[in-house]
């Protein structure tokens, strides 16, 4: 049966290639391959959020007077309604934390030099999607604190010049945050994020097929590797049910909570503070003047997205000693940002 | 001939971009009938207390001052957008988003914010209070 269905495919489609490839490509084995396997997992953690996000959407109603109660009803009366919203909210939480895992680690394994330069801007930009995800979903369930984290992030873009105001009013969609930003966000979380993702995603993975995995410059006179089918496959399954089962025992020991509904006239509460993975930018709003703090950010963004080149010592298989300690910089920054947070909030 | 062809495509887009970027943006809504707005009968409100309500489509707030009087200012932090909370306890507006604070007057006390809290007229027709559209910045 398998032959015949093979051979079906095969007839009309010339799959030799195909399998000439899976035959051929390796991965390559140094003492710092464990970081690949943060690539995999996150692809396994979009699939489970695509699947979760599917599920929860056929209850939702982006609408501020149906939308908490949405939510509510998933969670207390579907059958495994929290299971599935709280693989969606520990999910997200995870897939952030491997991304950015993923992007550190390839970044001081300097795997974004030549040739692998727009992989890397690939990878940053879905980087961008994740947050942006995590930042569109968190207005859905309409509570307190999501509403009010939902007016910070609509308008922090109104601080810069001349398309600023244009692009918070287009978030908003009126005035203020309220029933025309909940379908935005809803929108976006849904249809525009996914598909920008889907595309950024596939070319991410294709580049990644054709260029194959970076060798760090320390570990360029290691020639060991070892079969992608099934080697690394098996052991990237073994990675994401790993994964998984630790995902599930978040979900069943912390279940996702929902806050109470959100008065928008009534004032932000004390103590409100972002998820973890927001807190660096909130701490530096706290403590800088907001012009400089997103000025700083963008510009810390932008010098990120263009480091392959910037390190033109990377590109050269040169070690570049500065943007180690550059990486290690931003990295000590948002870790002590977001510890600051926690401690004095 | 190729720069033709380019500036046509360009052409072409701008054309299809304009009403798409048009149609994102909302449009401005007639403020007309919202100049003006009832909050709350007088003697309801004791003194040092704040009453919350939406005017020109954002929080604003009524507050009963210790001396019997009112005043009104928009509750939308100049910072970043937050609602600010009053805080009898001082008599000023606390911002729990990123920590500004504002005096009753709508002037900052403390940053992030640079900008002070637009503040609205009070009127008191008969028993009724009203509060209407900005008459200066505090």
């Amino acid at each position: 049966m398998k032959q015949r269905l093979v051979g079906f495919f095969d007839e009309r489609m010339d799959l030799s290639a195909l399998r000439r490839w899976a035959k051929e490509k390796s991965v390559p084995q140094h003492k710092h391959s464990f970081w690949y396997y943060f690539g995999g997992l996150a692809l396994f953690l979009i699939t489970l959020q695509i699947i979760t996000g599917i599920l929860l959407a056929l209850y939702y109603s982006p609408n501020p007077a149906y939308a908490h109660e949405s939510v509510k009803y998933v969670m207390e009366t579907v059958k495994y309604g929290w299971l599935i919203r709280s693989i969606h909210f520990w999910g997200a939480n995870f897939l952030v934390a491997v991304v950015f895992i993923h992007m550190f680690s390839t970044y001081f394994m300097k795997a974004y030099r030549k040739p692998r330069e727009v992989m890397w801007i690939l990878g940053v930009l879905i980087l961008g999607l994740v947050l942006a995800f995590t930042f569109t979903g968190y207005l859905l369930p309409w509570t307190t604190l999501s509403y009010f984290a939902t007016k910070v992030g609509v308008n922090t873009p109104s601080i810069m010049p001349i398309l600023g105001r244009f692009i918070t009013r287009i978030m908003e969609g009126g005035r203020d945050v309220g029933a025309a930003t909940l379908t935005r966000m809803f929108t976006l979380h849904t249809v525009i994020l996914p598909l920008l993702a889907v595309l950024l995603i596939t070319l991410h993975v294709l580049l990644s097929q054709v260029f194959g995995s970076s060798v760090p410059l320390s570990q360029a006179n290691k020639r060991e590797a070892i079969k992608f089918f099934p080697n690394f496959l098996m052991r990237d399954a073994a990675v994401w049910a790993g994964g998984l089962a630790i995902l599930l025992a978040m979900v069943t020991m912390f279940p996702a909570g929902l806050g109470p509904k959100v008065n928008p006239v009534m004032p932000a509460p004390v103590g409100i503070k972002p998820e973890w993975y927001f807190l660096f930018v909130f701490e530096t709003l706290r403590r800088f003047p907001e012009t400089i703090a997103i000025g700083t950010i963008t510009l810390a963004v932008l010098v990120w997205l263009i480091v392959p080149f910037l390190d033109r010592r990377a590109s050269r298989n040169q070690k570049s000693t500065f943007f180690t300690l550059f990486g290690a910089a931003v990295l000590v920054y948002m870790i002590s940002m977001t510890i600051l947070a926690y401690l004095t909030t | 001939m190729n720069r033709i062809l380019g500036g046509g495509v360009a052409i072409v887009a701008a054309y299809i971009l304009y009403p798409v970027i048009r149609f994102l943006s909302p449009p401005s809504v007639a403020l007309g009938e919202q100049s003006k707005v009832f909050v709350t009968d007088t003697g309801i409100m004791k003194r040092n207390t704040a009453k919350y309500f939406k005017f020109l489509d954002e929080p604003a707030v009524l507050v009963r001052l210790p001396n019997g009087t009112y005043t009104s200012l928009s509750a939308k932090c100049t910072h970043l957008g937050c609602t600010v909370q009053f805080r009898s306890d001082g008599d000023y507006f606390h911002c729990a988003c990123h920590g500004s604070e504002f005096a009753i007057t709508g002037k900052v006390m403390r940053g992030p914010a640079v900008l002070p809290l637009p503040k609205y007229q009070v009127s008191v027709s008969g028993e009724k209070i009203f509060v209407s559209v900005p008459i200066e910045p505090a």
